[in-house]
């Protein structure tokens, strides 16, 4: 016959250390950032070239765009991440600098949920650079 | 017996009331389903009805561009931009919670903030609301907004009051 009091003794350390997993499995994973972002590159080519490169970095990355707007210099699209399967907001903001041969490119990144810390920026830039080399 | 039995009772509904807790929430808003299609189908709040029910700061020794930029500048950072209108001045940013600005000349630039908080409205029930942002709440998303583009905006710049005095 087991008493009350061993009831509980049994099932006190149970129930705390299931609330105690309950509640860390349920806290939020705040990532942590493995390198500085890099929101801004500039590139020595006229506006037009680099929005046309854009356009095809977008393509060749499955990318989807969902606001686009020529005369503002601004692309948004998104991508998937392999990974989540969580979609990837990608922010590009072109300008022309001083120099009409400059072109400054902005760029972050968004989750729905908020920041993101995989390096699509790097990569976006690399194949940026790469794809305007190769014009 | 029956007080393990009630032990095991109440233990099990301390369980379940914490999983459910955890459970995501099935009902879908109007912001789920613009998510879902890719912001086609965002209504863009006209430019009486930002002005009307949104926060508002001036910008002076400024112009429309140079805000434009800079606000794209700060928006980018905060959200993702689902529409960027030159011919009305009108941003929609979708961030928590999503909101539109509108800019207008007017003795420097004014700015007007309008949170979008009628995105949350269930698409079952539109009388229930899934996140209520009170005017208090509004009006420290503005300031913190209206902050970060002061910033932006003015950074580098030589205060204009103190031309014409060198």
């Amino acid at each position: 016959m087991i008493t009350v009091k061993a009831t509980i003794q049994i099932y006190l350390p149970v129930l705390f250390f299931s609330t105690l997993i309950l509640c860390l499995s349920c806290a939020p994973n705040i990532p942590t950032a493995e390198y500085p972002a890099e929101m801004e590159r500039t590139f020595p080519h006229a506006l037009d070239e680099v929005w046309n490169s854009v356009q095809e970095v977008i393509k060749t990355s499955n990318g989807t765009t969902i606001n686009t707007n020529e005369s503002a210099g601004i692309i948004v699209f998104y991508l998937m991440d392999k990974e989540s399967k969580a979609k990837v907001y990608i922010n590009v903001y072109m300008k022309t600098s001083t120099n009409p041969n400059i072109t400054e490119v902005y760029l972050t990144t968004r989750l729905r949920s908020g920041g993101y810390m995989e390096p699509v920026d790097r990569e976006f830039f690399k194949n940026l650079a790469e794809t305007l080399t190769n014009r | 017996m029956k007080r393990k039995i009630l032990i095991l009772l109440a233990l099990s509904s301390i369980f379940s009331s914490l999983f459910f807790s955890c459970a995501s929430k099935v009902s879908r808003t109007e912001l789920d389903l613009l998510f879902d299609h890719d912001f086609t189908g965002l209504i863009v709040p006209g430019t009486a009805d930002i002005k009307a029910k949104g926060e508002q700061k001036n910008f002076p020794y400024t112009t429309i561009n140079q805000v434009w930029d800079s606000a794209i500048l700060v928006l980018m950072q905060e959200g993702i931009l689902v529409r960027c209108l030159e011919d009305s001045n009108v941003i929609v940013t979708i961030e928590t919670p999503p909101f539109a600005i509108f800019m207008e000349d007017s003795a420097g630039v004014n700015i007007y903030i309008y949170c979008m908080d009628d995105l949350y409205k269930r698409k079952d029930k539109p009388e229930k609301v899934e996140a209520v942002y009170n005017s208090s709440s509004k009006q420290k998303l503005a300031t913190t907004f209206f902050e970060k583009l002061a910033t932006q905006l003015y950074s580098g710049e030589k205060w204009k009051y103190l031309q014409g005095q060198e």
